[in-house]
């Protein structure tokens, strides 16, 4: 991958990775950070990435990767802090407090990652399962649990603001 | 409910989409200078590690002569001469403190002390340097005066077969004081120069050995000061 070609993946992969992640992490600037980081990480084996034919989804597993071992520091730090460990569904910061984002904030990460990876990244379940490294029974298990837990929070939520409804809107 | 929930998080996706914050240069420089400093500490580890395998091949080999900073005790000190060739049995002293002549030899110097604590010291056995201090303040518990404190400079404390403290330190006050302690407390007086010199050499681990060549006597506060060379 010459110069020219990787800033032209750079330009045009960098937002929609951003947003993928922002919907991975729920912070905006967490989603650029693992992002650009990836991205740091891709030039140095850009050799690597063309034999590999899907750059963006290298760069998508490595940012996600990076957000899922930050939260787990500032897990331990937060414990070392507390002195109790925080509760397990409530990952890092952030300014956003829709509704989805709320929701998909309670799932445990896994969850988290297969349903962003299958629903929003279009990877089959196979796919899936290639990427996290866990078997296709195990991913099917996660998205259904991730499923059923997003709508049971977002039930819980509609009573005060209806949030994402038949339609698909996200309030 | 699964085109919903994709539909849902496109939607969320699109919306947070954002250009990057520096550009594809730079995230190219940053990628390439972490590169050069990955090769540099390769090279830097690589580097060490072969320093250390020839210091350790060095000093195993032993194929150097003493150097002038060599610590060794002074000639006469007592010390049994080991024969040439045999393995050290423990590490080697740092000096020799000789209960006959009333003196501390530590290289090749020879410093006078006084002492109301020889008769504690068993001849064969050794002293360890535990800790230093510049200036402390001593609780005078076992003397006359008891319930003051002395200030002594340049102390060092060590430790003694009987795991009592043993300060060794400058006479510089209340000296009559410190020579009314009993003989139990542990206390090794020098002059002031004499203590300087021995407080900046003595090394915390540092072992004095003990020995004596004639009997040992109590010393008398005016025996002090007389340093050596």
């Amino acid at each position: 991958m010459t110069e020219e070609e990787f800033d032209a993946f750079y330009a045009a992969a960098f937002p929609r990775l951003t947003g993928q992640l922002y919907v991975f992490t729920g912070d905006l600037g967490e989603a650029q950070d693992v992002v650009q980081e990836a991205f740091v990480r891709a030039w140095d084996r850009r050799g690597r990435l063309i034999a590999d034919e899907a750059p963006e989804a290298w760069v998508r597993t490595v940012a996600m990767r990076l957000a899922v071992s930050r939260w787990r520091r500032a897990k331990r730090w937060l414990e070392l802090v507390r002195h109790s460990p925080p509760p397990e569904t409530t990952p890092g910061p952030g300014p956003d407090r829709t509704a989805l984002v709320a929701a998909l904030r309670q799932l445990p990460e896994h969850q988290r990652m297969a349903v962003v990876l299958h629903h929003l990244c279009d990877l089959s379940v196979e796919q899936v399962a290639s990427e996290t490294g866990a078997p296709v029974g195990t991913v099917k298990a996660r998205l259904s649990r991730g499923r059923a837990a997003l709508a049971r929070h977002l039930a819980v939520d509609e009573a005060d603001e209806p949030a994402w409804r038949e339609g698909g809107r996200v309030g | 409910m699964s085109d919903e929930l994709t539909g849902a998080l496109r939607e969320l996706a699109a919306r947070h989409e954002a250009p990057p914050r520096i550009g594809a240069a730079e995230v190219r420089g940053r990628a390439g200078r972490r590169s050069r400093r990955r090769r540099a500490t390769a090279a830097l580890g690589t580097t060490a590690a072969a320093v250390c395998a020839l210091t350790a091949v060095a000093f195993t080999l032993h194929t150097e002569e003493p150097g002038p900073h060599h610590r060794t005790p002074a000639a006469g000190s007592g010390t049994p001469a080991r024969p040439p060739g045999t393995a050290a049995p423990a590490p080697a002293s740092a000096g020799v403190l000789d209960l006959g002549r009333r003196t501390l030899t530590v290289g090749e110097r020879v410093i006078r002390v006084d002492s109301r604590s020889f008769p504690r010291f068993a001849p064969g056995s050794r002293m360890k340097v535990v800790a230093k201090s510049t200036l402390k303040v001593l609780p005078l518990e076992n003397g006359t005066r008891a319930g003051t404190e002395v200030k002594v400079p340049y102390l060092v404390q060590l430790s003694a077969p009987d795991r009592q403290p043993v300060y060794a330190g400058a006479l510089a006050v209340d000296t009559k004081a410190l020579a009314a302690l009993s003989a139990r407390s542990g206390w090794l007086g020098m002059n002031v120069a004499d203590a300087k010199w021995f407080y900046a050499r003595a090394r915390a681990g540092d072992r004095i050995e003990i020995t004596s060549t004639a009997t040992a006597r109590p010393a008398t506060p005016d025996a002090v000061g007389g340093g050596g060379g």
